[in-house]
């Protein structure tokens, strides 16, 4: 069971955006954001990220919504609670099969993203899991980072103990719950409630 | 490449050698060539490892030469895992050195009377054949590191473990890399079985005193190369996440998309999967000082291989793939990327197929002899396989014996071969390819996505959801071409998406040769190959109820998505209908 991201902790890592890739385990595990909802994946990264819909056609090659694959990132509808996965072009003739649009997209016409079923989904706001993979995360991985995700305390604590030398040499500072923390009693901090969550932000030094 | 080097290992008063022009085969290399040998020599119905087979190892057209990406070498042989006609192609550098040395293939015939083991050195000079008992049961590693202590360290080698000295179905033919380890396999049907059963241990060549061979139009041969290299570089995937991440960069990607076959093709999502994602592998192998960008021969300009260190940062393994990840991984549902590394590495020293030895630990795991998820326990099994315990030929016979003999349904194989790394339920057009590919399932049997460019089948609309045969049908007509020509399947994306980088590729074949190859005579050389391939199988008693996948994919839906594999028997048939 999730607690209420309103109720996460803070943890500001105090670093530069181009070294926001050492934290690619926590990117492509997945990760929640607190985002407009009822709307297209193409809005919901344009409007609430700022990602530019040039971006978006030359580098959003490979795009997931819960799982199935999406081909029109204009018309696929991010509900609350849904799974987005986002990905560069893949290599193996499943990765061009999995591509948006491609030529073989029919070769997994089971999986793919036929549109919402069901109840209808109106526009507000809510949470959403986001995965970058591959080039993407560090591509991508500011953005999503400068304006906080939240992540699993557990997850976390486990992420901080298994970082080495090159990770803590790419931040400068920590602050937990406002306050200036080493890196030593950082994962003892965050604590491991079951399901408790970590709000983690990204600030420049 | 004018010659082709014929080695009878069953001539009276010991191994013999002759040398003659390659005559009516000119214009074929790689799978074109040894499908063509094979398909003519080897009587369909012959004992696999009897003399009448063959083992034909040819580089590609392009191999030898300057131009990018040109080091795979085929090697073909009737298989002793599926029965049919098998070409399982390697990169590493014996297709540079072969070629350069001049021969368009290397065949193996008949069988030595004895109990003997062989060597064989090639240079300039000419060919020897010594025997060395003294190499008997070596891994690949040891075997190698004796090969250069004995010729030096400027060879390229082709050789056997325990594996094929044991002649068993999932035997590889290691080919050496660059750094002259023998860590790229001819993996698939079993090739280093037959290999063994001609009693050769390791072929060993030396392009010492030899040059790169020569195009016919050299100006025009070096700008196609440039124009080349210029599209592999600037595409997303062979620039990018190919580099970055090698192929194990599909991991993450096939498990979100509910199609990585999870517990023995159980489910289609593992928990681990993103730690053992091509993303962590890298981070680890940089963290550890190995390299995450690696060619596996001169000339890559893509490098998608790499090195993977243990925690002491001393060689572990090349950086598995992502078949051998998954085989050995979320297949058995282990999440060590260290043990699955040291799996790699087993399965290279000993000789095996790492696909077929991911999928008879996972139907082991199945039937009860370990548990899933205990990498331990699976390093330990797979380790039998070089002792030669029984147990260990149990495993190094395949998934389909070791179904058998441990009493397990769910066994995905297709004629004999287990399945790769992407469940054909979820992804059912290459469910098709698995299906009817001459060779058993095989994700490279289809695999050149050139489909439209060629479109040797007629277009098929991406957005429509029928098309799954069509697609198949061109991509395996095109993988059989661009498998003649000592290429690396992995140019097939830019190919796909940048026209002028397939056109640059018919410059390369066609200023080399003095030829004017279009996209038309490329499909049909892949037609004919596969023709050819189609017609050994149906001498050796294939017939179409072997181009099926086993009923579970058909009875079982996996999950997350709930599907099965439902394209009808009817559809599978109209593959090959050309």
């Amino acid at each position: 069971m999730m607690s209420d991201p309103d109720r996460a902790r803070e943890l500001r890592v105090v670093m530069k955006r181009a070294d926001a890739g050492v934290f690619m385990p926590l990117l492509q595990e997945g990760f929640i954001v607190r985002c407009k909802t009822g709307i297209t994946i193409e809005d919901l990264l344009r409007e609430d990220f700022g990602i530019a819909r040039d971006y978006m056609e030359k580098r959003l090659s490979t795009v997931f919504l819960d799982g199935q694959c999406i081909d029109d990132i204009d018309s696929a509808i991010v509900h609350g609670g849904a799974v987005l996965a986002l990905s560069s072009a893949m290599p193996g003739l499943v990765g061009a099969t999995l591509r948006r649009k491609g030529i073989l997209a029919s070769m997994r016409a089971s999986i793919t993203h036929r549109g919402q079923t069901g109840q209808a989904v109106s526009a507000g706001e809510g949470f959403v899991t986001i995965k970058l993979f591959n080039v993407l995360a560090g591509e991508l991985g500011p953005v999503f980072l400068a304006r906080g995700i939240y992540v699993k305390a557990a997850g976390m604590k486990d992420f901080l103990q298994k970082r080495g030398g090159p990770f803590w040499s790419a931040i400068s500072r920590t602050i937990f719950d406002g306050r200036q923390i080493d890196r030593e009693k950082l994962p003892d901090a965050l604590g491991d409630e079951a399901g408790a969550l970590i709000m983690l932000r990204l600030a420049a030094p | 490449m004018e010659k082709i080097l014929r080695i009878n290992m069953g001539a009276e008063g010991g191994p013999s050698f002759s040398e003659a022009p390659i005559g009516e085969l000119a214009g074929l290399g790689g799978r074109g060539l040894t499908s063509a040998i094979i398909s003519k020599e080897v009587p369909p119905t012959c004992h696999p490892l009897g003399a009448e087979n063959k083992l034909v190892i040819a580089p590609g057209l392009l191999s030898g030469t300057m131009a990018a990406m040109s080091g795979r070498i085929s090697i073909g042989c009737k298989s002793p895992l599926t029965g049919g006609i098998k070409e399982s192609n390697s990169g590493g550098q014996p297709a540079q050195v072969l070629a350069r040395l001049g021969y368009a293939a290397i065949v193996l015939e008949g069988k030595p009377a004895g109990d003997d083991l062989y060597k064989i050195f090639i240079n300039k000079d000419g060919v020897r054949i010594s025997v060395d008992n003294s190499l008997k049961m070596l891994g690949n590693y040891a075997l190698i590191e004796r090969m250069k202590g004995e010729f030096g360290d400027k060879i390229a080698c082709i050789s056997i473990g325990q594996a094929g000295e044991m002649r068993l179905p999932a035997a590889s033919v290691a080919c050496t890399d660059v750094e002259v380890r023998p860590a790229r396999h001819a993996g698939r049907g079993g090739p280093g079985a037959v290999m063994g059963s001609k009693g050769v241990k390791v072929i060993v060549l030396d392009d010492n005193g030899v040059t790169m061979r020569q195009p016919k139009d050299p100006d025009k041969f070096r700008e196609a190369n440039k124009a080349f290299i210029e599209g592999l570089r600037k595409h997303g995937v062979t620039g990018e996440a190919l580099p970055a991440y090698g192929t194990n960069v599909l991991t993450n990607i096939l498990n979100e998309a509910g199609g990585y076959p999870t517990y023995n093709f159980k489910e289609g999502r593992f928990a681990g999967a993103s730690r053992i994602s091509g993303e962590t592998m890298a981070g680890v192998e940089t963290e550890r000082g190995g390299v995450p960008t690696h060619g596996c021969h001169r000339g890559c300009v893509i490098r998608c291989s790499g090195i993977y260190n243990d925690k002491d940062g001393h060689y572990l393994s090349k950086q598995p793939e992502y078949e051998t990840v998954w085989a050995h991984g979320g297949n058995c549902g282990i999440d060590d990327m260290d043990k699955i590394a040291l799996m790699d590495f087993i399965d290279d020293d000993t000789g095996l197929d790492t696909i077929e030895m991911g999928v008879t630990i996972g139907i082991a795991m199945e039937a009860g002899l370990l548990k899933f998820g205990d990498a331990s326990a699976a390093v330990d099994l797979l380790r039998e396989v070089g002792k030669g315990t029984p147990l260990g030929r149990i495993i190094g016979s395949g998934a389909a014996v070791a179904g058998k003999v441990f009493g397990v349904e769910r066994v995905p194989v297709v004629k004999g071969q287990a399945l790769p790394a992407y469940d054909p339920r979820a992804v059912k057009g290459m469910g098709v390819t698995y299906a009817t590919s001459t060779m058993g399932a095989d994700h490279t049997a289809g695999y050149a996505t050139a489909t439209n460019i060629l479109k040797s089948g007629g277009y098929v609309d991406p957005l429509k959801t029928e098309g799954q045969v069509e697609l198949s049908r061109n991509l395996q007509i095109a993988t059989a071409a661009i498998d003649s020509t000592g290429m690396c399947l992995f140019i097939a994306f830019a190919v796909l998406d940048q026209p002028e980088t397939f056109q640059a590729l018919l410059d390369l074949l066609n200023s080399f040769y003095g030829l004017n190859l279009t996209a038309d005579n490329v499909a049909e050389l892949g037609k004919s190959i596969l023709k050819l391939e189609r017609d050994f199988n149906f001498r050796a008693g294939f017939t179409k109820e072997q181009d099926r996948l086993p009923g579970f994919f058909k009875s079982q839906f996996v999950q997350p998505h709930n599907v099965n594999f439902d394209v009808t028997d009817e559809e599978l048939d109209q593959v090959f209908n050309f």
